[in-house]
């Protein structure tokens, strides 16, 4: 969080160009040309789904080119982009470092296989089957991934400092407690509900189709997610003179720190993405944060310089909250060190 | 939503407890539809005798400020709008016993009488 020790600044950020939007533009620009030279007419049908058996869905030409640069440009530049204002201001954490190199991971992905399933199909020379354009696809992507990832400049944590908050004035006897929630932002909780009820449909859907293999792996993965969201939708929280608790409104995860472990209390805007990776429960080094939106959020550190960030719209209330406990713990250590 | 107790004040601390929900209201912290977070947590949070907390809830809900819906618990009423539109009202009545030289607790102390006199009109 010091000046002292920045790196320079506009070689991270060059970097970070080059590996997450200049490589993606460069790796699906040659992709998308190879397959149209390769294309003799983009109506022509070509194999898009390989099963078990060989190939069982078909569609037209023109579905992989499209597929290179949704996927291989597109995606890519929103996750990338992502980091992109953070660096520029001056934000440093291993997350920033990784979008980018996730980003040239991703368009290699998607280049190398949507060029290999159009050469393995219409190439003149080139017949090597999809089981070696897929090994050969994830190949490159995780070799590519590791040299953008090499390539930029190693980053030692600068997150925008938190925001002190003064602790709520309170009398020596006085308890304090705030219990409320962190939610989910309004879009994400549609996008959840609605994911839940396509997977629902798909699901039954299966089962009406006789298919007992698929319909029990679409059912399970139907569960899974909708688990997974109601267990990161909403988070009870309470902040009281034992410390701050946060439980999932079905119970798990929860998490805990007591108040003689509240080194430091504040509020930061938090950008999940850039920040976290992310959305949901996100444990990175350094952090662990309960990541629902981006925006206000609280802001704990441990004793032991970990933080803990939590999303929540009146974080302002609860780290004055903890401040007092905090306050009002050190003084009864304090009064007992004189008895 | 935030709630201060103070075992050693002179008031009760059940008065204490709805005295924090009607601050919060009265300042539109809550409004009508929020959910008063469950007498049990509120207990174990502030340390206190889950019936104190009960007889909070029981006391804001006699005055029409709170509504205990099933499944639901407690749940700030549609009631606790005329609250928070007292709000500029009483900030006058504060800025005009300060001109007058008058603590917190004298003009309380004459609302208090102003709303046990008969009414004349």
């Amino acid at each position: 969080m010091s000046d002292t020790h920045r790196n320079p600044a506009d070689r991270v950020l060059r970097r970070a160009v080059d590996v997450g939007l200049l490589v993606p533009a460069l790796l699906t620009g040659a992709a998308i040309a190879l397959q149209l030279v390769a294309i003799d007419d983009l109506a022509q049908q070509l194999v898009t789904h390989w099963g078990p058996e060989g190939p069982d869905g078909y569609g037209p030409a023109w579905v992989y080119p499209v597929m290179t640069l949704l996927g291989g440009l597109v995606l890519p530049s929103l996750l990338a982009g992502s980091a992109m204002r953070p660096l520029a201001r001056g934000e440093r954490s291993p997350m920033l470092r990784l979008m980018p190199a996730l980003a040239a991971s991703l368009a290699t992905l998607f280049s190398a296989l949507a060029t290999g399933m159009v050469l393995t199909q219409v190439g003149p020379s080139f017949d090597a089957g999809v089981g070696w354009v897929l090994a050969l696809a994830f190949g490159a992507a995780g070799v590519v991934g590791w040299v953008a990832w090499a390539a930029q400049p190693s980053q030692d944590v600068i997150v925008p400092a938190a925001l002190p908050v003064d602790a709520l004035g309170a009398g020596p006897h006085e308890r304090l407690a705030w219990i409320g929630r962190a939610e989910l932002g309004k879009g994400a909780g549609a996008a959840l509900v609605s994911a839940c009820v396509l997977l629902a449909g798909l699901a039954v859907w299966t089962w009406a189709l006789a298919d007992v293999v698929a319909a029990a792996i679409t059912t399970g993965v139907a569960i899974l997610v909708a688990l997974l969201a109601a267990a990161m939708t909403v988070f009870h929280v309470r902040a009281d003179r034992t410390g701050l608790t946060v439980r999932s409104a079905v119970g798990f995860p929860r998490f805990t720190i007591p108040a003689a472990d509240i080194a430091s209390v504040g509020v930061i805007d938090v950008a999940g993405l850039a920040h976290f990776g992310g959305w949901g429960v996100r444990v990175i080094p350094g952090a662990t944060g309960v990541i629902l939106r981006n925006g206000t959020a609280l802001e704990v550190t441990r004793g032991s310089g970990r933080r803990f960030v939590l999303t929540l719209d009146d974080a302002a209330t609860v780290a004055a909250v903890l401040g007092a406990v905090r306050a009002s713990q050190a003084g009864g250590a304090r009064d007992a060190d004189q008895d | 939503m935030l709630i201060r107790i103070d075992p050693t004040a002179e008031t009760d601390l059940y008065e204490q407890i709805a005295d924090s929900v009607r601050e919060d209201v009265a300042a539109a912290r809550l409004v009508a539809g929020d959910r008063l977070p469950s007498a049990r947590e509120v207990a174990q949070a502030l340390d206190v005798n889950l019936h104190t907390v009960l007889k909070a809830y029981q006391a804001l809900r006699e005055e029409g400020l709170v509504e205990m819906r099933r499944g639901r618990g407690a749940v700030i009423a549609p009631m606790s709008a005329a609250v928070a539109e007292l709000a500029a009202d009483a900030g006058a009545l504060v800025a005009r016993a300060r001109e007058l030289g008058l603590g917190t607790e004298a003009l309380i102390a004459a609302v208090r009488q102003a709303a046990r006199a008969p009414r004349d009109t």
